[in-house]
């Protein structure tokens, strides 16, 4: 078993360099400090929250201690109290702002979505007054709080352990934030205390014990699997030396390999029926009537939760502020490591701030490195190598023997299959000639029948047992093909495992208009405010045709900013056609019956004259 | 105006020219069929003798009037639309499908408020609808729309532009 120090050094080999974005105000951070200004609570169902240590008191070794306590239990640390920083609030108030001049948002967020989307977000944001959330002067006290532990003590430290699975040897990274200020700091989703995020960087051992980086994988949101990975020859990975590059998104923390403004979609899965209805009605208008449909609106593609309503956030991770790591502004201090796992993160299976009790959780701190927030055992760290999708691929030194044994495999299983196909192949021949000496027999009918029976079964079986041979060799030989490659060192594409990437937002995009991003704040507003007018002054006979002037003229600036026009008139005209296919229906039902059992009946006797022509 | 790159003028695109030409005819002859109708004539005489007009025969001026006027823009177009798939440009698709989208408001306008701007059931709204439809299907089926959607995918395009 290697020692501490080598696995420090084994981290430190290879440890990240994280670029952040000017105007993000937490990095990462030891956890002891962070637990050393928090107080630990406990949430009860139907009681209020109870204190159980005090601001100054708690120590990891404290936080470490086994508590029992009733089902619906939340443990949780509280890092801030906006009572405490009330006066340092209200100094840092000037300061802060002339920080936030650091980071301006470019193209708003709202105007790289359409009107649905807008909408779902105008909702979400009321329904943030409903849910429990981080109280608005919770950041500016963490802001404080967090300067503070930096004014006494300036460090830049992640946590790191060193594992092996499956062939593989793991390096963890884990990065210990302060607080996440997405939503106030940057118009994200949420904000809340604590924030654990992680890279990965996986090695290949060769039986000389050298070790060889091999893949990465990005924490990112809730995002999980291929989407995850880049290997180590991927041209999106960049690298300092031996050092993967990450680009850290401002607030959120989320995790990016390469620099630029990203696209990040929260789903509202419980209106997913809603959306497979939609998505049915799509599948119909395009394999069934054979029309055009646009596949970016398709559902459920890439594990995509199927839902039209998602609502968007934009994750800054422009890479121009503080750069930390081997040769950036800061270096990281000497990590902190967490293999053997130290008690405080095995024992403490609560929040790492504060709990707000928000249904979705997003404004919930998250729990330890080693858990969900429900106090389960977190999946990168029991398994790390399915959390990227690894588990599938075999390490470069174990491919060619995995290959080989793969190979052994089907080939025994083919001689199996090939076994039963004879003795089941001679069975049948032996029933057919039985049933065919019982023929013409009246007293052997019941036998007869039986064997009839029977045969088509084994007939049945036969032909599967030998369609599975055939797949089998087939399979044998692309192994062996594939062998081959691997032996001549050919290796896949290194994107060949990543069907749908995070991309940043393109610079066209980004290109936009100051008046397409006014427009984009002020519709969704302006609209409705037209729409009271309208309902207001206008209630005559012209209110109908108003408001669809109104609608017709939003939705046409709309696309015209946005580039949808074509899409606006395809649908607007197929919307019409509907309309007018309904009144075809109504005016002419009878006559359209008709003219459809006469072509029916036309076609079926053209159809059987011709066979007779033959 | 761009041409699709790369496009021959396929079976698909012909037949939609084609088509367009007929739609175009056809409203500019029940526009002509309805001028035709009014008796231009007796309406010269009475403006020149007895400096009025009867009320059917101002009926059927107006009515007259009003089908040319709301299926005049949708016959232009047609005939630009058509000229664009002869031509292969790629504006032509995109101007043929508000081809459909003007006949079918003028048909649906005219199926709701008949009473109040013409003396008599417009009839011929039927067929036009029906022949709309079909149009619309054509012109939204996969093959007259790859026919005239060449350029590759914005995704694609950054993939190609970044090497991956």
């Amino acid at each position: 078993m290697a020692s501490k120090t080598d696995h420090e050094a084994l981290l430190r080999r290879f440890e990240p360099i994280a670029r952040y974005t000017q105007g993000d105000r937490f990095f990462p951070m030891d956890a002891d400090p962070y637990v050393r200004a928090c107080s630990l609570w406990v949430g009860r169902p139907g009681e209020d929250d109870v204190c159980l240590v005090p601001h100054g008191k708690l120590t990891l070794d404290l936080l470490a201690e086994r508590r029992r306590d009733e089902f619906g239990s939340v443990y949780y640390l509280r890092f801030t109290n906006p009572q405490e920083f009330k006066d340092t609030i209200r100094q840092n108030a000037r300061r802060r702002r002339e920080s936030r001049r650091d980071f301006r948002a470019g193209r708003g967020r709202l105007a790289r979505v359409g009107y649905v989307s807008r909408i779902s977000d105008t909702l979400f944001s009321i329904a943030l007054l409903a849910r429990g959330r981080v109280p608005g002067s919770t950041a500016a006290a963490g802001r404080a709080a967090y300067a503070g532990i930096v004014a006494e003590n300036e460090h830049y430290t992640y946590h790191g352990r060193v594992l092996r699975q499956d062939g593989w040897v793991v390096l963890q990274y884990w990065f210990f934030y302060a607080f996440n200020d997405w939503r106030s700091g940057f118009y994200g989703a949420n904000d809340h205390e604590a924030d654990w995020e992680k890279v990965f960087v996986y090695l290949s051992e060769s039986p000389s014990g050298e070790l060889t980086p091999e893949w990465t994988a990005y924490s990112s949101h809730e995002y999980e699997g291929d989407a995850i990975r880049r290997r180590w020859d991927d041209p999106e990975l960049e690298k300092v030396g031996e050092h993967p590059v990450v680009h850290v998104c401002a607030g959120s923390h989320s995790n990016q390999y390469t620099a630029g403004e990203y696209l990040t979609e929260i789903e509202l899965s419980f209106l997913a029926p809603l959306a497979r209805v939609l998505g049915a009605a799509r599948k119909f208008w395009r394999e069934t009537l054979r029309q055009y449909g646009s596949d970016d609106a398709e559902p459920g593609r890439d594990g995509q939760k199927p839902t039209i309503f998602r609502i968007p956030f934009v994750d800054y991770a422009r890479g121009d502020g503080l750069t930390i790591g081997p040769g950036g502004d800061k270096e990281w201090d000497t990590p902190r490591l967490l293999g053997p796992p130290p008690s405080w993160a095995t024992n403490y299976r609560g929040l790492w701030g504060l709990y707000t009790r928000d249904p979705f959780e997003g404004e919930d701190a998250p729990a330890g490195p080693m858990y969900n927030r429900d106090g389960s055992v977190a999946r990168p760290w029991y398994d790390p190598v399915g959390w990227s999708g690894l588990d599938k691929v075999p390490p470069p030194t174990e491919t060619l023997r995995t290959v080989w044994e793969q190979r052994a495999a089907v080939t025994a299983r083919r001689a199996k299959l090939q076994a039963e196909v004879e003795e089941k192949s001679h069975q049948l021949r032996g029933l057919g000639v039985e049933m065919v000496a019982a023929r013409g027999q009246p007293h052997l009918r019941k036998l007869h029948e039986a064997h009839r029976e029977r045969i088509g079964e084994l007939a049945e079986d036969v032909a599967r047992l030998r369609a599975q041979v055939a797949a089998d060799e087939v399979l044998s030989e692309s192994l062996e093909g594939y062998a081959d490659r691997v032996r001549a060192g050919e290796r896949e594409p290194a994107r060949a495992h990543i069907s749908r990437a995070q991309q940043p937002a393109s610079e066209t995009k980004l290109r936009a208009s100051r008046l397409a991003e006014m427009w984009a704040a002020a519709s969704v507003g302006l609209m409705l405010i037209v729409f009271v007018l309208l309902a207001v002054y206008e209630r005559g006979e012209y209110l109908t045709f108003a408001l669809a002037a109104a609608i017709s003229l939003f939705l046409f600036v709309e696309a015209s900013f946005r580039g949808w026009l074509t899409n606006l008139v395809t649908s607007a005209t197929v919307g019409l056609a509907v309309v007018a296919a309904l009144i075809l229906f109504y005016e002419f039902f009878w006559r359209i019956v008709v003219v459809a059992v006469l072509t029916l009946g036309v076609y079926i006797l053209w159809d059987n004259l011709r066979e007779l022509r033959r | 105006m761009t041409r699709p790159s790369g496009t021959t003028r396929s079976w698909p695109v012909r037949a939609n020219g084609l088509l367009l030409v007929l739609q175009a005819a056809g409203l500019a002859g029940i526009g002509a069929y309805d001028i035709y109708q009014v008796d231009w004539q007796e309406i010269q005489q009475q403006i020149e003798f007895e400096a009025t007009l009867s009320p059917e025969l101002t009926e059927a001026a107006e009515q007259a009037f009003v089908v040319a006027l709301i299926l005049g823009l949708p016959t232009i177009l047609a005939v630009l639309a058509a000229l664009g798939f002869f031509l292969l440009f790629r504006v032509g698709w995109l101007l043929a499908m508000i081809v459909q989208a003007l006949t079918l408001l003028a048909c649906l306008l005219l199926y709701s408020e008949w009473e109040t701007v013409l003396y008599q059931e417009p009839v011929f709204i039927y067929p036009v609808m029906l022949y709309c439809i079909l149009m619309v299907l054509y012109l939204n089926s996969s093959d007259v729309r790859a026919a005239f959607q060449v350029k590759p995918r914005a995704g694609a395009r950054r993939r190609e532009a970044r090497g991956l």
